[in-house]
């Protein structure tokens, strides 16, 4: 009984999260990017201050683990130009020298931190992979339009 | 009659090749039988390696038709170095998946007096034909990569299901 009860707070906990947060970020790729810097990089354990004030510590963590694999899994194993549209509108709102943004992803590959932890191998292997050709694409797009 | 020669030295390089991979496999797993760790058979394995989704979007051409389009050779080259590097990798899961299979299966078949050998023999067909077309689709994919070849990996992927199950299925038969 307790566990049902826990399963439906961390489906509210869900639903808030994806109405009241996740629904001002317009990219699939930024809000993957933004529930992966809300987990700890120490422990692996995901906080938020607004969901744990609604709910409890553990089922924030829980919905937020939850909604992070489900954006991971969605942009990981979708189509490949979707992930160029993405990175390519992403990149832009950064702000930032393109060259600049490209060196720093390419040496730092900071897109590496988006992998849940209980993330199959593979599939966190075909993200990163799908992310150094949508990098290229992007990259070589900006170099023509110049 | 002499131009055949070269088909047939092929052909009996790849039976001598097959042969000697499907022995190498049968040994390993023998080995593994009588270790402890292949003893412990509650250790549970999944019905499946990946998800199929990983699977559809390795080997199908949806990608590769967009990579294509942007007529780059330095992009295409890019992109089948990558996908090739997982797509062995994916081969390299199921074979592993399978060869446990078979090792616990062993050592389950050892400790039962009642053993059907009908089911035995299709048992180690499969996990022949699971090893054999796991090896012609790696050499497919290391000379062509693995674009547009979701037809032939479903088959090896729908192999390995079958042999779990026919595996769980003897291993949840009471020993006698």
């Amino acid at each position: 009984m307790q566990g049902r009860l826990t399963r439906t707070d961390v489906e509210a906990a869900r639903e808030d999260l994806k109405n009241r947060t996740l629904a001002s970020i317009g990219l699939k790729l930024g809000r993957l990017l933004y529930l992966a810097s809300t987990r700890d990089y120490s422990t692996g354990r995901y906080y938020h201050d607004g969901l744990t004030f609604h709910f409890s510590e553990e089922v924030a963590g829980k919905a937020l683990a939850e909604a992070h694999r489900e954006e991971f899994i969605g942009l990981a194993l979708g189509p490949l130009e979707d992930l160029v549209d993405q990175l390519q509108r992403y990149l832009r709102s950064v702000g930032a020298e393109p060259e600049e943004i490209f060196r720093a992803w390419e040496k730092l590959e900071p897109y590496r931190v988006a992998i849940p932890i209980d993330c199959e191998p593979l599939t966190a292997s075909l993200f990163l992979a799908n992310v150094k050709i949508a990098l290229a694409i992007v990259e070589s797009r900006q170099q023509a339009a110049r | 009659m002499t131009e055949a020669w070269p088909f047939l030295a092929v052909g009996l390089l790849l039976t001598v090749l097959v042969f000697f991979l499907i022995r190498r496999s049968i040994a390993s797993a023998q080995d593994y039988a009588e270790s402890p760790k292949g003893q412990d058979l509650s250790a549970a394995l999944p019905p499946e390696s990946f998800p199929r989704e990983l699977a559809a979007r390795l080997f199908g051409s949806q990608d590769w038709e967009f990579i294509a389009k942007q007529r780059s050779e330095r992009l295409k080259r890019l992109f089948l170095q990558q996908r090739t590097a997982l797509a062995l990798s994916w081969l390299g899961g199921v074979r592993a998946n399978a060869t446990k299979l078979i090792r616990v299966h062993s050592v389950a078949a050892r400790t039962n007096s009642r053993l059907e050998p009908l089911v035995e023999v299709r048992v180690v067909v499969d996990f022949l034909f699971v090893q054999v077309l796991c090896q012609i689709l790696a050499l497919i994919i290391w000379l062509r990569g693995p674009v547009n070849l979701s037809r032939f990996i479903r088959y090896a992927d729908d192999l390995s299901n079958q042999l779990y199950e026919v595996t769980m299925r003897t291993q949840s038969r009471p020993a006698q």
